[in-house]
């Protein structure tokens, strides 16, 4: 079953003549384990596709099947559980409370799940040793750089180990080196637990860690030829390479 | 998640020390305020307090407060005597009057006489001397605020002498020696009050025909008091109060022809509002700066409930804070300020703890709309 199924997806935001249709029937597969990146200009949906996905936002119409539950279907008092249980997020500024400590925002989801705050601390401990920043354990995010918020980040959505990771421009308050980093990590993450993961970039640099990337426009997803002639000119072979959906970076 | 609750709370000291000092002077003001008025209303009916054998006051019906006597004719009494169910009814006297002091200074005070047998009336608590001494020839009882205050005289070296026992005071141009200090209820005028039997009391005061004010009366044991006093009423054609009702009596009518209601209550209200406007309007902005924090444990997956339980627990926090700081203030000041005897019923500080759960709920209502109300996906938004 792959992780995510949209078909003929739409979301019209608003109504009357001010409505404005942002997705105009998407079709797209996620398969478990992908590294999945969104590209496309400003303004094509990429955001509200992911929101959509993620169940944070409500469809129009169509179908998005998340590991088997359509959420356009999914009674509203189901989604929070839905959330906590399957996914992850992943903010391009980062979204840490700057009143909690680096294994605190790490410990929310396990808390909002119930866990013991003890428990959560020693296992937020542990994740952020994953990412490579134990020693932060205690710092408050403001006293943090960049990529080790972007880190603290990482380590809370893989903490109630979700099954789909969505990240919104993780690396674009990053300098290059930073976000190359960071993606190299949520790469390793994801391939060593077999997650998904839609990743929604501008950032050409980054294309490398794909195994698949998909491009927008005007609130649909492009076919792949037109998506190379529209400049992705250096996407990785990986992707260009690809025939079957699936990159072998 | 409430840790995280807390910890986000008292991350924003600023805010949190605005919003407790908002609801604090807004439970100092909702205690200490009524706190005041009680102790003043309280004063009306110091005197019923005082006086507390009786289980009924009987009186002229147009007697409005117990300041307010209208003699009788002494024959009244035996017609209270005579109601069935009435097991003693005795008079008690009481008038305002002017004593010379031993230094020769003149202050006005109360005068009681009380039933020269039994002394019912007669204060219950002496600082000095008997109750029994009232039979002396000549005696009388001062309370110990009038020996220590108005009837206090100045000695050579500027100090004041209270009265004492031995004293002597001349009033109605005869003689009354001081054989007691009573303790007694904190006056509404803060006059003095003197003590005497009923008869002495009669040449002490100016000349009155009657001077019999109300009658003491007791129900025989299993009696109703409640329908005695309805009995007593039909019969002798006066008015018939227990002692509760006279006491409300008294306090309805300061209520009504005085504005100390109205002035305590607008401070009290206007110290509620003021802590509502400033905590609540804090505790909002407090809300409003965390919106995105809420966003994100929203979008993660946390419940309307888990949210509402976060917001209701800081408000509960600062609320507890706030009112626990009002409230030592207002002790303290209660204690500084030796003019009210100001007293913290439980009642009074249950007052002030719905005043300000009631600011606090406000506060997290209107937070809990803005936050239940968020949509998830503005996590996504720059
Ligand atoms: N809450 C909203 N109400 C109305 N219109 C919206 C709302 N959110 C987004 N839109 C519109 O929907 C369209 C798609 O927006 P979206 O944010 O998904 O684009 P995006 O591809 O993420 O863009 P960017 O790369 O700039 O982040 C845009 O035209 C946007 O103006
Ligand atoms: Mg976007």
């Amino acid at each position: 079953m792959p992780t995510v199924e949209c078909r003929q997806l739409t979301k019209v935001y608003g109504s009357g003549d001010t409505a404005v249709h942002a997705l105009r029937g998407v079709d797209l597969t996620v398969e478990a384990g992908e590294l999945l990146m969104l590209v496309g200009p400003s303004g094509c949906g990429k955001t509200t596709l992911i929101s959509v996905i993620a169940s944070i936002l409500d469809g129009t119409s169509g179908e998005c099947r998340v590991l088997g539950q359509d959420v356009l279907t999914m009674p509203a008092g189901d989604k929070p559980k839905f959330r906590l249980q399957h996914l992850g997020f992943c903010f391009q500024s980062f979204n840490l409370n700057p009143c909690l400590s680096a294994a605190e925002n790490v410990a929310v989801p396990l808390l909002i799940a119930g866990w013991k705050y003890a428990r959560a601390l020693a296992r937020s401990r542990e994740l952020l040793a994953q990412v490579g920043i134990s020693e932060k354990a205690d710092v408050l995010p403001d006293q943090l750089s960049g990529g080790q918020q972007q880190r603290v980040a990482i380590a809370r959505a893989f903490a109630q180990e979700p099954d789909l990771i969505v990240c919104d421009e993780p690396t674009s308050a990053l300098d290059s080196v930073t976000g190359e980093k960071v993606m190299q990590l949520v790469r390793e993450m994801t391939h060593r637990t077999q997650r998904s993961v839609i990743v929604v970039t501008h950032d050409a640099r980054i294309f490398k860690f794909a195994d698949r990337i998909v491009a927008m426009e005007d609130g649909r997803i492009v076919p792949p030829k037109e998506e190379v002639a529209g400049g992705f000119d250096r996407l990785p072979p990986a992707y260009v390479e690809t025939t079957d959906g699936r990159g072998q970076a | 998640m409430l840790r995280i609750a807390l910890k986000t709370l008292f991350g924003h000291h600023g805010k949190v020390i605005g919003m407790v000092i908002g609801l604090a002077v807004a439970s100092l003001m909702m205690t200490q305020q009524p706190a005041t008025m009680m102790s003043i209303l309280g004063r009306t009916y110091s005197f019923i307090n005082d006086v507390s054998q009786p289980d009924i006051w009987v009186m002229d019906p147009m007697v409005q407060f117990v300041d307010d006597a209208k003699p009788l004719a002494d024959s009244k009494l035996g017609l209270v005597r005579s109601v069935s169910g009435v097991a003693w009814a005795v008079p008690i006297f009481k008038t305002t009057t002017v004593a010379r002091l031993p230094d020769g200074n003149t202050a006005s005070g109360q005068l009681i006489g009380v039933d020269d047998s039994s002394l019912i009336g007669a204060p219950a608590k002496m600082v000095s001397g008997l109750t029994d001494d009232l039979r002396r020839t000549d005696a009388v009882f001062v309370n110990d605020e009038g020996a220590k205050l108005r009837f206090a005289q100045k000695q050579a070296d500027g100090t004041l002498r209270p009265l004492q026992v031995g004293d002597i005071l001349e009033l109605n141009e005869r003689r009354a020696e001081v054989v007691g200090i009573a303790r007694t209820g904190p006056t509404f005028s803060s006059q003095p009050v003197i003590y005497t039997t009923y008869t002495r009391a009669r040449l002490y005061a100016p000349a009155q025909r009657k001077i019999m004010s109300f009658v003491l009366v007791k129900a025989k044991p299993g009696h109703d008091v409640l329908e005695l006093t309805h009995e007593i009423r039909e019969q002798t054609g006066l008015a018939a109060y227990t002692a509760e009702e006279f006491k409300e009596l008294s306090l309805w009518y300061f209520i009504r022809n005085t504005g100390v209601l109205i002035n305590f209550g607008m401070v009290t209200l206007v110290g509620f509002i003021v802590g509502a406007v400033v905590s609540g309007i804090m505790f909002f902005n407090f809300t409003q700066d965390n919106l995105r924090h809420f966003a994100v444990l929203k979008a993660i997956g946390a419940t309307p409930r888990q949210l509402l339980g976060m917001v209701l627990l800081q408000a509960a926090i600062v609320g507890a804070i706030g009112y626990g700081i009002g409230i030592g203030l207002a002790s303290i000041m209660a204690m500084l300020s030796s003019t009210f005897q100001v007293k913290f019923t439980y009642s009074l500080l249950a007052f002030s703890a719905g005043g300000v759960l009631v600011i606090c709920l406000l506060a997290a209502g209107f937070s809990l709309l803005k936050v239940l109300r968020l949509e998830p996906a503005v996590v996504f938004k720059g």
